[in-house]
């Protein structure tokens, strides 16, 4: 059960009792069932930041009180020191493990500084023998060495170290002349401890910030790891990407506050900040099948991964939109039919002019801020309505200076919208007029 | 509890693990330092605008290129063995490469860098990347030794060299020297 409906539930136990429907005994024993409401009380909540934070800070500072290469050290010695921070994590590991295990502080903080020392004792040895910045192999060994802490300690902080690290190596080793497809397997290699924990409680802030790091992370694994022989695919990719990850944050409980729902956040996010850059033309020039590039140094099975990518994401997208359209929820499908819109435009790009698919991306985002508007309204959330007014104030205001276009199409263009508000104001007010009536 | 025994037991071989990573890469170097044979590589001045400078010297060995034997093929990125030669100054000299790890000489591993090609697209000298380019120091003294490293280089013509322990493979930069004199003790005398 959430947080949420414990909090409700412990809100009902004394009308319930005053009703004679429990007894003061059932309202005690359900609440020594359900356990804390609030997720622990503040001050535990506090202990447990500060824990993690002081042993992410220590381990920090330990890393640069050693990387100062102390010159007049001998060799044998500095390699010993090399592994006391090593050493030392594990024994705080070990101590939280044998006595501590209950407690969410020492086991986040305990893991998150015993990978910390991974990281040290391995740069410091570097260090020592001269071994120069191999950094890829150095961040794939520290992350792997670390993720067992993961799951072993049930730990969310060195969980989110893992994905941005590992997101690291991407970069590292896609500039290094080589692929990043290993990235995937090392990302699956995480998900079923995310997957654990959402389980567990979709708002705890375990889940709720490893979701965030997930959504971010993949967002940057997708431009980092893609091989690019296609051009113009990534707006498949992105759009694929952005609509799944909105409509599959939308799946549950949506009384939560934003925060609470990390994937719905940066989806919705995503799809306004891209279908805006898509509403230009320079996106869609010179892509598809007819500028497939076949020189050297583009790896060709990396590319027919880019590919499956597109593909799932697509699919994905389309059987939750699928699902939401089952549910009548049209203002969802709207936000989340981005990966449709754009995957049509790309390819519609192939035999058409470029222009012709801006307009239908400029007609989508200008249907969006519409229909929020309208939503809001319904909705009686300012919010909402403000938001859809921001969405079509944007794309005017863009449109206004956008000089590819003509002065003339640009005027007309902006005549109709503007008639099309006042006309909606007249039909809206007739509406209300008959109302009135009644 | 049986389920925490196994735990445990996860959790010792991990660390174990953990240990045991770092414990290996002391060892092969300690081993190469040890055992292996010393060989001297010149360098060449750096460029003074790398980003990454402050506790170490970026030190840049003198690469002319390898030629490639004839019907041989090799591509940018290729993982290949370079075989090491003592010249008649007493210089290194890095002889050929080979796709197989050689016997009975002095190697290294890495990968091919860049190469130049023929009209036919065929690679005819491989430049490697050298695993031997940074030499650590403490914080105070390195740019103080990247400075007089270039100096000497540029405006004094002085000899740089580092010397390089190169067993089975692995290689570990063992000194950086200014004209026959270790840099740190360079910088101390002058």
């Amino acid at each position: 059960m959430s947080r949420k409906n414990i909090k409700w539930l412990y809100e009902e136990i004394p009308g319930l009792i005053s009703k004679g429907i429990l007894t003061e005994e059932d309202g005690e024993r359900l609440r020594s069932f359900y356990g804390e409401a609030e997720g622990g009380n503040g001050l535990k909540t506090v202990l447990t930041v500060f824990g993690i934070l002081g042993a992410i800070l220590i381990g920090a500072g330990i890393i640069l009180i050693l990387a100062k290469n102390w010159s007049e050290m001998p060799r044998g010695v500095r390699t010993v020191v090399s592994f006391i921070p090593l050493l030392s994590g594990q024994g705080l590991a070990l101590y939280t493990y044998m006595k501590r295990s209950e407690s969410i502080a020492w086991r986040e903080g305990s893991a998150s500084f015993l990978m910390i020392s991974i990281g040290t004792a391995i740069s410091l040895i570097g260090q020592t023998y001269n071994i120069p910045g191999d950094f890829d192999g150095f961040v794939l060994t520290w992350m792997l060495l670390a993720l067992p802490l993961v799951y072993l300690f049930g730990a969310a902080i060195p969980g989110i170290f893992y994905m941005v690290g590992i997101t690291a190596w991407a970069a590292a080793a896609q500039g290094n002349n080589g692929n990043a497809l290993l990235f995937w397997v090392l990302l699956v290699l995480v998900v079923p401890f995310i997957y654990g924990k959402v389980r567990e409680d979709i708002y705890s802030n375990s889940a709720v910030f490893l979701r965030w790091a997930l959504a971010g992370v993949l967002c940057a694994a997708i431009g980092i790891s893609l091989e690019k022989v296609l051009p113009g695919l990534w707006i498949v990719v992105y759009s694929g990407y952005f609509s799944t990850l909105y409509l599959t944050g939308l799946q549950k409980h949506d009384e939560a506050a934003w925060w609470q729902q990390p994937f719905k956040t940066v989806g919705a996010l995503g799809i306004l900040i891209f279908s805006f850059l898509l509403t230009y033309e320079w996106p869609w020039k010179n892509i598809g099948w007819n500028y497939y590039r076949h020189s050297e140094g583009f790896n060709e099975a990396a590319g027919y991964f880019d590919l499956i990518i597109a593909a799932a994401v697509i699919l994905i997208a389309l059987s939750m939109l699928y699902k939401i359209l089952k549910r009548k929820d049209y203002f969802s499908a709207a936000y989340g039919s981005l990966a449709v819109v754009s995957t049509i435009g790309f390819v519609l790009a192939q035999y058409t002019d470029p222009v012709a698919v801006t307009i239908i991306l400029n007609l989508y985002l200008f249907g969006l801020g519409i229909y929020t508007v309208v939503k809001g309204i319904g909705d009686m959330k300012l919010g909402t309505t403000n938001g859809g007014m921001l969405i079509i104030a944007l794309l005017a205001v863009i449109r206004f200076f956008d000089y590819d276009i003509e002065y003339l199409v640009r005027g007309i263009a902006f005549i109709l919208a503007g008639a099309g508000f006042l006309a909606c104001n007249v039909v809206l007010l007739r509406k209300r007029g008959k109302k009135n009536e009644k | 509890m049986k389920n925490r025994k196994w735990m445990f037991v996860l959790l010792m071989s991990l660390f174990v693990i953990q240990l045991s990573v770092p414990a290996y890469m002391i060892g092969n170097r300690e081993m190469t330092l040890r055992y292996g044979k010393q060989f001297k590589f010149k360098a060449e001045p750096i460029d003074p605008f790398d980003a990454f400078r402050g506790r170490y010297v970026e030190v840049n060995i003198r690469n002319e290129g390898i030629d490639v034997a004839e019907g041989e093929k090799y591509m940018t990125g290729d993982r290949v063995f370079v075989l090491l030669e003592t010249d008649a100054q007493g210089f290194a000299l890095m002889k050929s490469i080979s796709k197989e790890r050689p016997k009975g000489t002095d190697y290294f591993e890495t990968r091919i860098y860049y190469g130049s090609f023929k009209e036919d697209g065929v690679m005819d000298k491989a430049y490697v990347r050298i695993p031997f380019s940074r030499y650590y120091m403490e914080e105070s003294l390195a740019p103080k030794a990247e400075e007089e490293y270039n100096r000497s280089i540029r405006e004094q013509n002085k000899e740089v060299y580092v010397t390089v322990r190169v067993r089975n493979g692995s290689t570990v930069l063992e000194g950086l020297f200014i004209e026959g004199v270790r840099v740190e003790e360079y910088l101390k005398k002058y």
